[in-house]
């Protein structure tokens, strides 16, 4: 049997959220949980003995709130959980703190242990799930693909806050940490379907990325990265950037044989110095094209429904259990005025079956490309259907 | 511009569901190809060897082998690139359920963690760093695929998705071509059984035969023998007559003589007060219709005989199971008159089965001697009934002979089980009774308590010809 279920909970006390998680989830003991909610309330977790409901978790902040089927948490004072019950499905977590900046050994063991958790130390898993700090993401993926190969998705979110304060979370079901990769692997027993798109069109507005490194956009076109990205917004950037820019990211240009259709992965402006870089929230690489991108707020309303439609489409009789849907913080901070409508969207995309949607500073999933990537800006789909495909 | 950026977003949403389609699409391809290697393979081995070729256009492999499973060990059936496996290894399967974990397919990222099938494996297969286990469960074997990559971590979901499907299919069809030859054979058996029933059918008959011989020639003799004794005895009275009638003659006759008209009268005289003349013409009646019914009983006996011996390639008609009972009573009627009382209590009207006359004639026939002679005391009673319940046709022989032992109530339909001294029976009866009364789609029914009586009742699928005309049906008793 699989199941899903979802609970939330506004309380401030240990004791008040375990109240709630009881009123909604009962005694059961469940094969796996995610946790996804304000850090604040992240931040209290370690109080509560979680592993009543499950022994495999994962979790991590979420800006501003979580919506799932039950409504929209918005208030900086909520968490939400979804739990999976799977009678022959395999799940595990695992954790590793970041020492020393080796990303890359942390997502090792992270993933060693979730993988030994589950019971299946040497099997390809169905899915992955990866929750980390901002600024990581693209080591996490490189070190799961070397381990797992190109085929395994991998989805996840950047754990946030309200407002890159760096007051984000992470969560393996005992203990939270500010810098840690937190690893889930699934081996579920029914089929899942996932889809990890943006909301935004390419511009007109195209350069080559000159100098990078890393994350710092330092020139387009051999010049000052901020002069051409103010020039290509006809305007200059001031403080606040995030909110000041979401609606205009970069995207890198990922060029699709099979298709012929470039793919766009976005990366958000986050800083930008007196150097005339950019600070993004994800890689671009030197010699690559960089294009400006766009989207209108209807479109970011709509764009989470139609791809939890399309997802459900290539289930088993198009039938749901459940699923997770990761949404971009910055785009949440862009549209928070009329998030029910996203919530409605996938509530019917859905049919009504269970989810959680968590907002989050960076976005991974397995692109159209059949590549796992990561983004910004992105939304993140994935399904349970009821029955193996 | 920003129209046709949107198109090509609508583009991106479609490649994900054309993706999906694609899939199936190969799928499709794998299994029309896989399904070609069926067809074109006379082993199954041979099958799955080719199947190596065909999935290669699918999943990307560099090596591969197919391992029968048995309990301790594998057996290496097929293998491609795989020179050092070994042609049987005693690895037992118990961990290889493990790494399956009750699924059919398990791709693996690293060998070398697979507890001790990985030792072995990465032994046999230097260099192949992962895998894709796909178990394969026909009829009544095991087997396991496995393909094997030098790559890090070759395989993946959509790999296990579509080698799955296909095995899933491959094992589907093996199974329905296994079941295709099991039914020919089991269509060959069953010609055989067939002709075997037939041949025991005729044994059955000729000892039934055999057991009805004196019961018959009995029969046969009491009428012969008294048609035999009315026509001597006739042909006395014919003798007297025939004086009478000459004497009469020339009494009548008058170109006589007065001499010879009173000798004639003289001769008249005598053979009247010598004869009962009276009685004689009386007992001549007596003897001519006695004569009669015992003509006709032969006859009768003959006819129920002839439909005895018909060949067993009767036409299937349309049967009344009352008269085809009256028909067999007759016939054994000689034989046990003597032991039983038969009561009889057919349904009141017409009881149309369709099946074999003779066929089913021979059912009721082995029921009823089998009765008459389990009876071994003087009040022997044998009650015949007949009726219909829901759609079927019955009939039931009750006698109040010894009874059938618990122990053998299972087994009187076995063949060549019998309970009679040896020499008396063929322990085919009741075994031939069932095979017809299966051919028939009927079935035969025992009950029975030691020392008190046995019910045999028969039921046949009731043909929709049924005519309902109802008689008066009350029991009659036949001595």
């Amino acid at each position: 049997m699989f199941e899903i279920k979802t609970a939330y909970s506004k309380a401030k006390e240990p004791d008040a959220m375990l109240r709630d998680l009881e009123s909604q989830l009962g005694k059961q003991k469940f094969d796996f949980g995610l946790v996804m909610g304000h850090h604040s309330r992240i931040r209290i977790l370690p109080e509560l003995s979680l592993t009543d409901y499950a022994e495999q978790w994962l979790g991590g902040s979420s800006c501003l709130g979580v919506m799932t089927e039950q409504g929209v948490f918005l208030d900086q004072d909520s968490l939400a959980v979804l739990m999976i019950t799977d009678e022959n499905g395999h799940y595990g977590s695992g954790s590793a703190v970041i020492e020393g900046q080796d990303i890359a050994k942390a997502t090792r063991v992270a993933l060693e242990a979730a993988l030994n958790k589950a019971g299946r130390p040497y099997e390809v898993p169905k899915l992955v799930w990866c929750m980390q700090p901002p600024g990581t993401e693209e080591v996490v993926l490189l070190e799961i693909e070397r381990m797992l190969g190109k085929k395994v998705p991998v989805y996840g979110g950047s754990s946030a806050d309200d407002d890159v304060s760096g007051q984000w979370l992470q969560f393996d079901g005992q203990s939270i940490y500010q810098e840690a990769i937190v690893i889930a692997v699934f081996y579920p027993s029914v089929a899942i379907s996932h889809f990890f798109h943006s909301g935004y069109i390419p511009t007109e507005s195209r350069g080559i990325v000159t100098k990078a490194q890393g994350r710092l956009l330092q020139e387009i076109d051999e010049k000052p990265a901020i002069e051409v990205y103010s020039s290509w917004l006809n305007r200059r950037i001031h403080s606040n950037y995030m909110q000041e820019t979401t609606l205009s990211p970069l995207g890198s240009i990922i060029e699709q044989e099979q298709l012929g259709i470039p793919l766009y992965m976005l990366s958000l402006p986050t800083n930008f110095h007196a150097d005339g870089s950019i600070e993004l929230f994800a890689e671009v690489q030197q010699g690559k094209e960089l294009c400006l991108m766009t989207s209108e707020i209807p479109r970011l309303l709509s764009r989470a429904g139609t791809m939890c439609e399309c997802a459900r489409s290539s289930l088993p009789e198009q039938k749901v259990s459940g699923g997770i849907v990761i949404f971009c913080g910055a785009c949440l901070l862009s549209i928070k005025e009329q998030i029910s409508v996203v919530h409605t969207n996938v509530l019917e995309a859905l049919n009504g079956a269970p989810f959680l949607i968590a907002f989050t500073f960076g976005e991974q999933g397995y692109a159209v490309d059949q590549t796992n990537r990561h983004g910004n800006l992105m939304y993140a789909t994935v399904l349970f259907g009821e029955v193996d495909g | 511009m920003a129209d046709i950026e949107k198109l090509r977003e609508k583009v991106l949403e479609l490649t994900f569901e054309r993706d999906n389609a694609l899939l199936h699409v190969r799928l499709n391809q794998l299994l029309q190809k896989g399904l070609d290697a069926i067809l074109g393979s006379d082993t199954l081995e041979d099958t799955f060897a080719k199947f190596f070729g065909v999935m290669a256009e699918c999943v990307q492999f560099d090596t591969a082998v197919l391992l029968r499973l048995e309990p301790e060990h594998f057996t290496l059936i097929a293998s491609q690139h795989a020179p050092d496996w070994p042609s049987q290894a005693n690895l037992g399967t118990e961990s290889l359920a493990g790494i399956l974990s009750k699924r059919n397919v398990v791709a693996i990222f690293n060998l070398g963690l697979l507890p001790r099938w990985g030792e072995s494996t990465l032994h046999w297969w230097p260099g192949v760093h992962s895998a894709l286990f796909q178990s394969i469960q026909t009829r009544d074997q095991r087997f396991l695929l496995i393909l094997g990559s030098y790559s890090i971590s070759a395989f993946g979901p959509s790999d296990e998705r579509i080698v799955s499907q296909f095995i899933s299919f491959v094992a589907s069809t093996i199974a329905s071509v296994e079941n295709k030859k099991l039914y020919l054979s089991s269509q060959a058996l069953k010609d055989r059984q067939h002709r075997i029933e037939q041949s025991l059918l005729h044994s059955e008959k000729m000892a039934s035969l055999g057991q009805l011989a004196a019961g018959v020639a009995h029969e046969l003799n009491n009428p012969i023998g008294f048609l035999l004794s009315n026509i001597h005895m006739f042909e006395t009275y014919m003798t007297i007559f025939k004086n009478l009638l000459v004497n009469y003659q020339l009494l009548c006759d008058d170109q006589q003589t007065e001499e010879v008209k009173e000798k004639a009268k003289l001769e008249i005289k005598t053979l009247r007060e010598n004869e009962n003349i009276p009685f004689l013409l009386e007992d001549s009646n007596t003897l001519i219709a006695d004569s009669v019914e015992g003509a006709i009983r032969v006859r009768d006996i003959v006819q129920s005989l002839r439909r005895f011996s018909h060949p067993d390639t009767d036409q299937v008609e349309l049967v009344n199971l009352n008269d085809n009972l009256e028909s067999t009573i007759k016939m054994v009627g000689g034989e046990i008159k003597h032991s039983l009382l038969l009561n009889k209590n057919l349904y009141p009207a017409a009881l149309y089965v369709t099946g074999k006359s003779n066929q089913i004639s021979r059912v009721f026939l082995n029921i009823i001697v089998n009765a008459s002679q389990a009876i071994q005391h003087d009040h022997g009673e044998l009650i015949i009934s007949s009726g219909i319940a829901g759609q079927e046709a019955w009939v039931s022989f009750r006698d109040n002979g010894m009874g059938i032992a618990a122990e053998h109530i299972t087994k009187v339909f076995d063949p060549f089980f019998t309970t009679k001294t040896v020499g008396t029976g063929t322990g085919l009866g009741l075994s031939l009774c069932h095979s017809i009364m299966m051919e028939h789609s009927g079935r035969i029914d025992v009950e029975s308590e030691l020392g008190l009586y046995s019910r045999f009742t028969v039921y046949f699928p009731l043909t929709n010809q049924l005519q309902a005309a109802p008689h008066a049906a009350g029991a009659k008793a036949i001595k």
